[in-house]
């Protein structure tokens, strides 16, 4: 019954005859399918992750969450641009915008259904030294082309 | 018989050379880029702005510009707390732009081979204008926006170049115009002309760290002079937006200036795109590479303490690695809260080496407490958190709170000493080269006396 | 010399529910005029959580509340389906929480009847290891887990393309006026309209009406007071803490010391942790977030998510809501239920009306209602519209990829202009002639700017950090705000001394804002901040602080 604790209490806060019955019928309901043992014939977790895909939404990634916490730190200061230049790199995604767009990437690429970027950057690496913050850009590129969907046109 | 220097800004690679200059070995440990990378060029030492708390370019009585050393006077007389105490305490101009002279010549020397250069000197204040038409008062600045002092310029030219963001010339050229007039200088001709860049060269305009990638090459040189010289103007300036390449800068400025028969210079960046603090951090780090200086990525995370003596610097490298420094003598140049010299965790506000007392401008302390305790509401308002930083005695120790040194053999130097606000005072590269350079020749004179005894 | 323009309605106050009503009313064909003080939504509805939700929470206490509060979810994702994004909540149950989770559950089946109306998803139960898998950052204390689907939305942009659709369809819009004092019949008698003062242009303007609207939200009763009507309600104070990033892709609940259910939720790129409800008493023109609040939020999430301290926060918000007076009650359990109070009836002030209480979600009902009332007075019949006709960018979805490729712009910074513009994102692109951002952390084009510079009304540089989202990065302007000064100043005319002021007043509001919570990983970004905006402050500018603006 632990399960079902407060009941008394939320019981006697209902505020309306219809709020009464509609939460006598769907108790009943509910208490029926426990008794009954009417086992679910689905992994809720497969299906929560199903029904959001749509949405952006995909199973967790530590390795996306840990880049994401380093990622944070950005000071949007482009020294990791100027050096990317300098080396001759021509990224879709400058490395600023790498870093900030991974905040947003999950987001939004996937609803709105863009096209997987071919190759995210050289991965050179010029730009890692350059980061005040010491984001590691180069893997949030790598993981941005992994995970996300951006659209493959060059500016 | 090591020196180490941890921090790689101004501050810290000018300790480093000058220490490599007296012979000492010497090791800089530097995490990543700071405050020096993300400046502007403009290396004012006696320091003057706008601001209410900022200090004047103009004599209030007499109405006429302030030269560099009256300036430093001024600052010196009217800001006891402000660290210039600690190199000149008798508080004389003279000798602190005699200081101040050395010490350019040094750096200038240190940066000419790396295609930089300091320019500007500190007999006459120069005028410097940023891309959005700004004023800014300089006695140095880095030779890439040097030669752009508008107050000794007839006319201007502001080259437009289609597509770069943060630029808008005519904007520009409008404030330039109000700039003067409220310095009470002149009026004179300002224009904005197109500068007929190559389709190709054009065409990057939308990222300007592309533009001035490209720039770079070595084609791109006689293509920029073609492009500017009809914008000449005799006894004229023409000023460039900047992204006058990454690393040629200076031979592009000189190819143009002489085909154009005038001065050719670069507007100061501002905000989302400014170069030139990138490119003195580049040619600083070149210039420790050509003196022999070994150069360490990493971040110090603590120091090894015998007695009164730091004998050791514990440091983590970019790759991941351990690894410790025996050191005869430190020199910290880390900064503040953006080179990460001055950290808040666990809720308190802390020097991030070796916990030492950290002082606002009026000489309240701020390690200990949370950073929000020191913060006014009020924008408008002084930020006493902003002007925080490390105290140091006579020969730059670093000092405890007992105003004594903590360690016998540890300096400070740049905005990790505090006492003025880099925002408002804008001494934070002139102080950076200066105390650099004591610092180096202090920590040159413990080695010196370690080694003998 | 004061200007005089006649209308059949006057609306006063450009939040959520003015603008509902000027859009219902234009919609109608009624001539209505809309006067704001400040810029669209800036009083409570920007600083809302911009949750459309269903309101589980009135499940038992009246299912009729949620059934209504899910259809309007419902219209409002048909009016504007670029605005509304999808939310799944993540519920922990803990062992010492007093609602056990078959208690919960039961609660959540009842929710699931009423899902559909907003096109919503049924809940899930999920395991410990279950839920843990799904958000690792969630605490390893709890028993279980519910998930629950519900719809966010930019209520800033919502509250602006209401008003937009009213102008477009003949209202007369304007913002940054304030009322003097409201005009009557033989000085005391039927409300005529209003005499308001325009901050930008610095002239009065006399705006006559045969009904005139009071929908100020908290600012009700002080409105009010100038037809010598005394309304009363209990304004309810509430901050959101906003991180640099998303946190989770899901919104957690968590509860707080005393009980009260908070979440950490997605908002577009970034997550927003809230929010609180404490009876305000202050002045509603500065509403400053204290850290009372900023650690009282902080704490709550710390219980469900013990690792949310290593995440930065770049901005605190801070608004009060108009909840309806009542006494006795805490302050959470005051009814959300809104009121148009007839003043005439109530008051014997006649031509005067008042639409106060109300939530966002329920936004669309409270102004076809208060619309539906003043027709009635009015004699105007004509059906209501705004369940169904789109809202401006609304009626169809535009290919983000093909957008960005023929105007030559970032992907990124295309999907936010779709996102807030919809079908419209062409003619915006269209505004400038070679688009390009101004800033990474939105990513905001000039374009933009240039276009709601032109063509929506806006007037200040601090519109623009509702509007279109300028300086809401972990830079917090100091990279942006500058350049885009300078793309407002060539549209509005301004000049250098003007624009030099409109960027430190920005300046000043993002310092406001950050600094109930500046605190480690933010320290490094508001030093530089300070070092680009005090530093390199024009010497022909007045100094930070020196505004118009009262």
């Amino acid at each position: 019954m632990r399960g079902y604790r407060g009941l008394t209490r939320e019981f006697a806060r209902t505020g309306s005859l219809r709020a009464l019955s509609l939460q006598l019928r769907t108790g009943a309901r509910h208490w029926l399918r426990q008794v009954l043992r009417r086992e679910e014939a689905y992994d809720s977790e497969a299906r929560f992750l199903a029904s959001y895909a749509a949405d952006g939404l995909r199973p967790h990634d530590p390795e996306r969450s840990a880049l994401q916490l380093r990622a944070q730190a950005c000071l949007v200061c482009g020294l990791c641009s100027a050096a990317c230049a300098s080396a001759g790199g021509r990224p879709p995604l400058d490395p600023r915008e790498a870093v900030l767009a991974a905040a947003r990437l999950e987001t939004d690429a996937l609803r709105l259904g863009l096209p997987k970027l071919a190759a995210p950057c050289g991965a050179c690496r010029a730009c890692e030294p350059a980061c005040p913050a010491a984001i590691p850009i180069a893997r949030v590129q790598g993981a941005l082309a992994r995970h996300g969907d951006v659209g493959s046109e060059v500016q | 018989m090591t020196a180490v220097v941890i921090g790689g800004g101004l501050a810290g690679v000018a300790a480093a050379l000058t220490l490599a200059e007296r012979g000492a070995e010497v090791t800089l440990v530097r995490a990543g880029p700071g405050a020096t990378a993300l400046g502007w060029g403009a290396v004012d030492v006696a320091g003057a702005s706008p601001d209410p708390g900022g200090l004047p370019w103009r004599d209030p009585v007499r109405g006429e510009p302030l030269s560099p050393a009256e300036r430093l006077g001024f600052l010196l007389r009217s800001r006891p707390a402000h660290p210039y105490a600690a190199l000149f305490p008798e508080g004389d101009p003279q000798r602190a732009v005699r200081a101040a002279k050395d010490a350019a010549v040094a750096l200038d020397a240190w940066l000419r081979p790396e295609g930089l250069g300091l320019g500007g000197g500190l007999d006459a204040t120069v005028l410097l204008a940023n891309v959005r038409g700004a004023l800014r008062v300089a006695d140095l600045a880095t030779a890439d926006v040097a030669a752009g002092d508008v107050g000794s310029a007839e006319s201007i030219v502001l080259a437009d170049v289609p597509g770069l963001p943060g630029y808008d010339p005519r904007a520009a050229a409008r404030l330039l115009a109000g700039e003067l007039a409220a310095l009470g200088l002149p009026a004179r001709p300002i224009r904005v002309a197109p500068l007929a860049l190559p389709d190709a060269l054009r065409a990057e305009a939308s990222r300007p760290a592309r533009l001035a990638a490209a720039l770079d090459a070595p084609d791109a040189a006689p293509l920029l002079a073609q492009a500017v010289a009809p914008l000449a103007a005799r006894e004229g300036l023409i000023l460039l937006p900047p992204v006058v390449g990454l690393a040629r800068t200076l031979p592009l400025l000189a190819a143009a200036s002489e085909r154009a028969g005038c001065r050719v210079a670069e507007l100061l960046g501002a905000p989302p795109w400014s170069p030139a603090g990138m490119r003195l951090d580049r040619a600083l780090l070149a210039a420790l590479a050509r003196a022999g200086v070994s150069l360490v990525q990493g971040r110090a995370l603590a120091l090894g303490v015998e007695g009164d003596r730091v004998t050791a610097v514990e440091l983590e490298r970019a790759d991941g690695g351990r690894e410790r420094l025996a050191a005869r003598a430190v020199v910290l140049a880390t900064g503040r809260f953006s080179g990460g010299g001055l950290v808040e965790s666990g809720d308190r506000v802390r020097e991030s080496l070796l916990d030492l007392p950290v002082y606002d401008d009026r000489g309240r302390r701020l390690d200990g407490e949370p950073a929000r305790r020191s913060l006014r509401r009020r924008y408008a308002d002084p930020q006493p958190l902003f002007s925080g930083g490390i105290r140091v005695d006579g020969r730059l120790r670093a000092v405890g709170a007992d105003g004594r040194p903590a360690q016998a053999n540890v300096l400070a130097a740049g905005e990790l000493v505090g006492g003025f606000d880099p925002a408002i005072c804008r001494t934070g590269l002139g102080f950076a080269l200066l105390s650099g350079r004591r610092a180096g020749e202090e920590a040159s004179r413990l080695v010196a006396e370690a080694a003998s005894a | 010399m004061n200007a005089t323009r006649s209308f059949q309605v006057l609306v006063i106050g450009g939040g959520i529910n003015g603008a509902g009503v000027a859009r219902d009313l234009a919609l109608r064909g009624v001539r209505v005029a809309l006067v704001e003080k400040k810029d669209f939504g800036s009083g409570t509805t920007w600083a809302s959580s911009g949750m459309i939700h269903g309101g589980l929470r009135y499940l038992q206490q009246d299912p009729e509340v949620t059934y209504h509060s899910c259809l309007d979810s419902g219209a409002i994702q048909r009016i504007a389906p670029q605005l509304v994004f999808r939310i799944p909540f993540l519920m922990p149950v803990f062992p010492e929480d007093p609602i056990g989770p078959e208690l919960m559950e039961i609660g959540l089946e009842m929710y699931d009847r009423y899902q559909p109306l907003k096109n919503g998803r049924p809940h899930t139960r999920l395991s410990r290891e279950q839920a843990l898998r799904l958000e690792p950052a969630l605490s390893p204390r709890i028993d279980c887990a519910f998930t629950l689907d519900e719809w966010g939305v930019d209520a800033s942009r919502l509250v602006a393309l209401n008003a937009l659709d009213a102008a477009e369809r003949g209202a007369e819009v304007h913002t940054h006026c304030e009322v003097l004092s409201l005009l009557r019949e033989g000085g005391s008698g039927r409300v005529r309209g209003a005499r308001v003062r325009d901050f930008v242009r610095g002239d009065e303007l006399d705006l006559e009406a045969e009904v005139t609207l009071n929908a100020t939200g908290p600012w009700a009763p002080a409105l009010a007071a100038l037809a010598g009507v005394e309304l009363r309600l209990r304004p309810g104070k509430g901050i959101h803490l906003v991180f640099e990033r998303r946190v989770s892709d899901v919104a957690i609940y968590a509860r707080g010391v005393d009980g009260r259910d908070m979440f950490t939720f997605p908002h577009e790129q970034n997550s927003m942790a809230g929010t609180t409800d404490d009876d305000f008493y202050g002045d509603l023109d500065r509403v400053d977030v204290v850290e009372d609040e900023v650690r009282y939020v902080l704490q709550a999430m710390e219980r469900s998510i013990p690792g949310i301290r290593r995440h930065r926060v770049i901005h605190s918000i801070a608004g009060v809501r108009p909840t309806l007076w009542g006494f006795g009650a805490y302050e959470d359990e005051l009814s959300r239920d809104y009121e148009v109070l007839d003043h005439a009836a109530r008051d014997g002030v006649s031509g005067f009306y008042s639409l106060v209480g109300g939530k966002l979600a329920a936004y669309r009902l409270m102004a076809e209602d208060a619309s539906d009332r003043l027709c009635a007075e009015l004699g105007v019949d004509a059906p209501c519209r705004t369940a169904t006709a789109p809202l401006p960018g609304g009626a169809s979805t535009p290919d983000v990829a093909e957008i960005a490729r023929r105007f030559g712009v970032g992907w990124p910074a295309a999907v936010r202009l779709v996102f807030r513009h919809g079908d419209r994102a062409e003619r915006v692109l269209a505004a400038v002639p070679a688009p390009r951002t101004l800033c990474d952390c939105e990513p905001l084009l000039d374009a933009e700017l240039a276009h709601v510079a032109r063509r929506e009304g806006v007037r200040t540089l601090t519109d623009c950090a509702l509007r279109v989202r300028l300086g809401v990065g972990g830079c917090q302007g100091a990279a942006c705000a500058g350049a885009a000064g300078e793309v407002l100043a060539r549209e509005l005319g301004w000049d250098a001394e003007r624009t030099a002021a409109e960027v430190a007043e920005f300046a000043a509001e993002r310092w406001r804002a950050v600094a109930p919570i500046l605190t480690g990983p933010q320290l490094p970004a508001m030093e530089i901040h300070r070092a680009v905006h005090r530093g390199s402050r024009p010497w022909s500018a007045p100094p930070p602080g020196a505004t118009s603006r009262p």
